[in-house]
């Protein structure tokens, strides 16, 4: 029986500030969703409101189509990790994972049985007598996830549960905790504001802005798909120029942008000529080419500063128009773009986004403020 | 010059050595990072450096002096803080200008160098502002301006990123590395995310348990980690183990679990030494279907995760290893869960290591 | 040239610039700065640190922590005491009977006070510290009123209250007090003064406690009570304990109130001040140097009790504690809470004003004027309002002196203790900076009195100086105490900050630390001032013919001319009651 969480028009404000405005979500059984965003727009807020810490000021939290709105934390059966783990000081590890059955009066047998398996799958079955302050944070946070499936929760709320630990031991834990959710069959809502991991672990995701769920979608999607400037901007590193639409045929759009600049672009979209719009590129699919050629979709540049990024060659061009593009390409050893060498990008007409130009400006667009 | 020597310095916390007999030498105009997991002795380290933390035993030397007697405010150095500390009372200005003013500089030179700070850092217009109205990426830029408005040619940055979102961290260590190149600085960072270090620096020294693992240029640790654990530590990894069974100048052939048979360059491992492989996950290729040959192994895959820029496939091998291989999107999607397929180990890229007394001990991360 | 006001970003103090150039600051100001610097540079080493911690060291140990144990010294002269207390030829063993009876009565009154303490003390201290209601402030800062009412002008108010027709008789309708002096009325008073300090100690304990302890729990599945029962207060026990046993020690000492209720029944305290008054030196040194060995003992139990967190959850009754955490539970809480504090701390707290208020002109019975405060305190020929004037200038000028001497002299000491590290040394100063606070004042005072008077020093006399030097050592504690308290959230990195910006020590102390830690300076200030204005023990005891407000009140009671002394308390409480409003505000409601 795995459950299914919804929300449902969903407002709360903390004094005058508005953290979720009218958020309606819906998780599906056995699904693991992940909220992205900024810090401070109300990814954790909403985590909190599913878990009953946080009451709404109005909306229905809904689980498993019963609705909860009114239902304290502890009757909701929802497991909750936190970023700082929140291991009891005063237990050890053996009694914080043993305190959801205890507290709920289970039999101590077969409590204790569950207890002991748990922590034999997160690799701790050995530091039963260790306390919190003894362990490192990867082993604090395996506690923490024992803690929570002991009380036989099926709904497995996680809030920036990698945030405080290391770069390398948040990816090994990530896939950890994946797993244990696949095979216990368990629903994941996960918060982060790390994209790389989202998209890794997530089956859909939810960007947030501004107590705004702005999209909804499976990874993938979401990044070949974006429905908006910010979401653009906020999965993966996109290059954007403003422009405006030229001529439209049946299969392709030309747009000038700035420059004097023609760009092709093959989805044509709702478009009339004439319109002021502003198309993205990722810094993947801008491809530097061989040999320096001339024509549409292409432009010219110096390379400014070079980066090598786990596998990746990240440059940055000071391209014709004045402005800097960036490009990410797969590393092969001996094959790079040496700083001041004179490049030439192509842009694939089928990578191309067109958005249009938005009134607050493509800066405040973007912002993650 | 601000080059930078540790001899020989040991520091204890109570029962726990922090650092432990290590030595080092940052070159004048460097940009040098520390690299490694908490509780490593990276912060001890550029602590020891600043004068912050007094050594136990050994010698820190600046500029070819020995600074280790020396309190921080005497040694010449700008230190940039995790948590900013800015003093939370005094506006952008009132900040930089402070180390200034403890230098007792007349004050047209003290203007002069406060104003070029402010500029260098990109907060002339910021400058009457209050630390509670920027946010972090302003707090630290108000850091290192405070920092470079003392004169000082060393900047020692502790986690400056720590306390950033992801976003602004990306586009922060570009500013970071530009001020320091631009200002002719030599700068020692410290950072747990290897990411981080390998885009910031010019040298990296790999540092656990108070030692120092490995230093070398990004691309030296990424291609030619000198052990398992810095090659673990840095960039996305897998390893099998087996025995050489062949070598030759050119190199070796090892067999690995199910009796598979990989060539690598390497020709230093000598036949029937039990050896660790280690495979990039980029440089991995996969095919669909089962191939036989040296350097294939058959597997499944489990998973295909679409990471943007990338896909991540994690295959679960036939002899019973599973690893992950790293794809760019853009190519033609053809691989997805379920299927079978072969994955080709290249000859040049694979790394091999002598097989050590522990494995899994030196493969943790903590 | 143009006059140019602003800040100095060195110090952060306003400053009044003559610029000539309308940029910048002058150059002079520049040169004094750094001649300032040089100066502190200079200051800053090891030498004069070394001798800024053993002037710190010596003022505590002399003045304050060496008379206050001097009272042993007076009882090695074991064989007077012995006749004295044991054996006197007149009355044998009277006086030990007299000591015994009333030092088993400190402790039944010190007990169940702080049992009702702890009972009505608690919940309040959970509402304030976890839950957003509206009026929150207030009800805080209503909390803290008791804290501004002097003891003897709140044994005073506890007395109209609930011993005459006109308090809380008149509201059941009865024609006379509902009780009379007598042990139970001094614990009422005790519970109300000591509610304040219990409710302010825990509730800081339950707000350190970080709430996602509560939260992971509740999502665990835990009702708040099970919550409250294994999570927050395991971990508050060492708090709850320690806090308990300062209100003990409180009650123990308590003076002022002590002696206005306390009727024909003794504590020890009030033992001391009347033995004193005959002038019986050696019982009354012999009863002082046991509530000494006392207050060691339990703020040795303090220290010990203070880290302690509980152990292991024991079973469960999910039903009824789910029952118990139900809203209905809550309200129920919620109405104990308010009419506990209502009608125990706070209505018979101030219930003087309303008695001021009310005969102000003259007796609401008889309606005769001499009944009257304005008669009794202006028009009456004794001329009660000089006394009153007198003794108030008396208590401004002391509680000014011991609060500014404390400041100087407890700066470099909490520095010293939060930053040295001296190991055991350390351990001992921080256990005896305790003492003062839990000894009862009065055997404070009277052991002042034996050190640096006739029998010890002989270089003070009774008076207003002993007064001050008594009050600089009551105080200490307070002072030090909070200063280690901001000095120890300070974060380090920022002082760090500074000194790897070029900054010798005490330029960093001066241009950093000390415009961060200003406010908590204040508040120990205001804390050190109210806590003067308000005390009676020690004054009585070491006062000579300087009284100081708390004392008049005492003594215009005994000479029953109660609506003069309500008006004295009233004063009393309003300088008070203003102080403790501005520390909150300087703490920011906090």
């Amino acid at each position: 029986m795995m459950p299914e969480v919804e929300l449902v028009n969903v407002s709360k404000s903390f004094g005058r500030v508005k953290a979720i405005d009218r958020l309606s979500l819906r998780v599906e059984d056995g699904e693991y969703f992940t909220l992205i965003g900024p810090t401070g727009h109300g990814k954790t807020t909403t985590l909190k409101l599913i878990a009953g810490l946080v009451k709404p000021d109005d909306g229905d939290v809904y689980i498993d189509g019963k609705k909860v709105t009114d239902l304290p934390p502890e009757d909701r059966g929802v497991g909750f990790v936190f970023e700082t783990f929140s291991l009891f000081p005063h237990y050890n590890v053996w009694r914080n994972t043993i305190y959801g059955p205890q507290v709920r009066d289970e039999d101590p047998e077969s409590s204790s049985r569950v207890a002991e398996d748990l922590l034999e799958m997160v690799l701790l079955g050995g530091r039963r007598e260790a306390r919190p302050d003894e362990l490192s944070g990867g082993m604090k946070q395996r506690v923490a996830l024992a803690r929570t499936l002991a009380t036989g929760s099926k709904l497995l709320l996680l809030d920036e549960p990698f945030g405080s630990l290391d770069a390398k031991i948040r990816m090994a834990l990530r896939n950890e905790v994946r797993m244990m959710v696949e095979h216990l069959g368990l629903t994941a809502i996960h918060v982060t504001n790390d994209t790389e991991e989202a998209m890794t672990i997530s089956d859909r995701m939810g960007v947030l802005r501004r107590g705004h769920l702005i999209q909804v979608d499976r990874p993938e999607e979401l990044y070949k798909q974006p429905n908006s400037l910010f979401a653009a901007n906020f999965l993966g590193e996109s290059n954007f120029f403003e422009g405006e639409v030229k001529k439209i045929s049946e299969d392709s759009l030309l747009v000038e942008i700035e420059g004097g600049k023609v760009m092709n672009m093959s989805t044509v979209g709702r478009w009339k000529r004439g319109d002021r719009i502003v198309i993205a590129v990722r810094s993947e699919n801008v491809k530097i080419l061989e040999k320096n050629t001339e024509g549409m979709n292409t432009m010219s540049g110096t390379v400014e500063r070079s980066q090598f990024i786990h596998g990746f060659l990240r440059y940055e061009i000071q391209s014709e128009l004045g402005k800097n593009v960036t490009t990410w390409t797969f590393a092969r050893r001996g094959k790079s773009h040496m700083i001041g060498s004179r490049v030439t990008m192509s842009f694939d007409p089928k990578t191309i986004f067109a958005f249009p130009y938005p009134e607050e400006g493509l800066e405040e667009a973007i912002s993650f403020e | 010059m601000p080059d930078i020597n540790v001899r020989d310095v040991t520091k204890r916390y109570g029962r726990i050595t922090a650092i432990d007999q290590l030595n080092l030498n940052i070159r004048d105009g460097e940009y040098f990072t520390l690299l490694g997991p908490s509780g490593c002795g990276k912060t001890t380290l550029l602590r020891s450096i600043a004068g912050l933390v007094v050594p136990d035993e050994g010698e820190v030397y600046i500029g070819g002096r020995p600074v280790t007697e020396l309190p921080p405010e005497d040694r010449g150095i700008g230190f940039v803080f995790q948590h900013f500390e800015i003093f939370p009372f005094m506006t952008v200005l009132e900040n930089v200008a402070y180390g200034p003013q403890m230098r007792g500089w007349d004050i047209d030179y003290t203007e002069k160098r406060v104003y070029e700070a402010l500029e260098v850092a990109n907060l002339l217009e910021r400058a009457d502002t209050y630390p509670r109205d920027l946010g972090a990426p302003g707090l630290q830029r108000c850091g290192i301006a405070r920092a470079l408005a003392t004169g000082a040619r060393l900047l020692l940055f502790d986690e400056p990123m720590g306390s950033m979102d992801p976003k602004d961290k990306r586009q922060f260590r570009y500013e970071l590395r530009k001020i320091v190149k631009d200002q002719g600085l030599t700068a020692v960072h410290v950072t747990h995310d290897q990411e981080e270090a390998m885009v910031i620096s010019d040298r990296i020294a790999v540092m656990r348990r108070g030692r120092i693992m490995q230093v070398g240029t990004p691309l030296e640790l990424y291609y030619e980690p000198n052990n398992i654990f810095v090659a673990n530590f840095v960039g996305e990894i897998d390893f099998l183990d087996g025995f050489v069974v062949d070598n030759s100048a050119e190199g070796c052939v090892i067999e690995v679990r199910g009796g598979f048979l990989i060539s690598t360059a390497d020709s230093t491992k000598k036949r029937g030494d039990r050896v660790v492989i280690g495979i990039r996950r980029e440089n991995l290729r996969v095919q669909l279907g089962r191939k036989e040959g040296e350097g294939r192994i058959p597997g499944k895959v489990k998973r295909s995760v679409f990471v943007g820029p990338y896909v991540r496939h994690y295959i679960d091998l036939e002899n019973e290893y599973s690893i992950a291989v790293k794809e760019p999107s853009g190519r033609v999607k053809t691989i997805s869960s379920g299927q079978e397929v072969t994955v080709s180990l290249p000859l040049r890229d694979t790394l091999v290591f002598d097989y050590p007394e522990n494995l899994e001990d030196e493969m943790a991360l903590e | 040239m143009e006059r140019f006001f602003g800040i100095s970003p060195i110090s952060g103090l306003p400053l009044e610039l003559e610029v000539e150039n309308g940029m910048g600051e002058d150059s002079a100001t520049v040169r004094e700065e750094s001649r300032i610097v040089s100066i502190e540079r200079f200051l800053s080493t090891r030498k004069f640190r070394i001798l800024s911690d053993f002037l710190a060291v010596t003022f505590f140990l002399i003045v304050v922590a060496g008379p206050t144990l001097y009272v042993f010294f007076t009882i090695l002269d074991w064989s007077t005491v012995y006749t004295w207390v044991f054996a006197d030829p007149f009355t044998g063993d009277t006086r030990w009977m007299v000591m015994r009876r009333a030092l088993f009565l400190s402790f039944q009154i010190a007990a169940i006070t702080t049992i009702i303490d702890v009972i009505i003390g608690l919940p309040m201290a959970l509402i304030l510290a976890r839950y957003q209601f509206r009026f929150k402030k207030f009800v805080d800062t209503l909390v803290d009123l008791p804290m501004a009412v002097p003891t003897s002008a709140l044994g005073f108010s506890l007395f109209l209250f609930w011993g005459t027709k006109g308090g809380f008789a008149w509201f059941l309708g009865m024609e006379s007090g509902l009780l009379s002096r007598g042990p139970l009325m001094v614990v009422l008073a005790h519970v109300a003064f000591t509610y304040p300090y219990i409710v302010r100690s825990l509730k800081a304990i339950i707000i350190n406690i970080d709430e996602t302890y509560e939260d992971a729990a509740r999502t665990l599945g835990a009702s708040s009570v099970t919550v409250f029962r294994s999570i927050t207060y395991p971990l508050m026990i060492g708090g709850l304990l320690s806090g308990a046993t300062l209100a003990f020690t409180r009650s123990l000492g308590e003076t002022g109130a002590t002696i206005i209720l306390s009727g024909v029944y003794s504590t020890a305290p009030v033992v001391i001040v009347s033995w004193r008054r005959m002038l019986q030196i050696p019982p009354t040194a012999f009863l002082s140097a046991i509530l000494v060995v006392i207050a060691v003992i339990l703020t040795s139990i303090v220290r010990i009790v203070m880290r302690m967190q509980g152990g292991a959850l024991g079973k469960v009754w999910p039903d009824i504690e789910r029952r118990l955490s139900r809203p209905r539970m809550r309200i129920t809480r919620n109405i104990f809470v308010v009419l506990t504090f209502a009608l125990i701390v706070l209505i018979p707290s101030v219930f003087i004003v309303n008695y001021m208020l009310v005969r102000f002109s003259g007796s609401p019975y008889t309606g005769r004027v001499e009944s009257g405060v304005f008669y009794q305190v202006f028009v009456a020929p004794d001329r009660k309002w000089e006394a009153l004037l007198e003794a108030l200038v008396t208590s401004l000028r002391v509680a000014v002196l011991a609060t500014a001497v404390n400041i100087i002299a407890g700066l470099p000491m909490a520095f010293l203790m939060v930053r040295r590290k001296w190991g055991r040394i350390k351990s001992l100063l921080d256990l005896m900076i305790d003492v003062p606070l839990s000894v009862p004042t009065a055997a404070l005072g009277f052991s002042f009195f034996l050190f640096w008077g006739a029998q010890g020093l002989d270089m003070l006399h009774p008076g207003f100086w002993m007064v001050v030097v008594v009050h600089i050592a009551f105080t200490y504690p307070y002072v030090v105490r909070t200063l280690m308290a901001v000095i120890e959230g300070l974060d380090p990195g920022i002082e760090e900050a500074a000194s790897t910006l070029g900054a010798p020590p005490l330029t960093v102390f001066r241009t950093v630390t000390l415009p961060l830690i200003g406010p908590g300076i204040l508040a120990a200030a205001i804390m050190a001032f109210t806590r003067s204005l308000g005390e009676t023990g020690a004054t009585i005891v070491v006062m000579g013919l300087a009284r100081t407000i708390p004392v008049l009140i005492v003594d215009w009671v005994e000479s029953l001319a109660l609506p003069a002394a309500a008006f004295a308390c009233v004063i009393l409480m309003g300088i008070s009651y203003c102080l403790l409003l501005t520390l909150r505000y300087v703490l920011g409601w906090e």
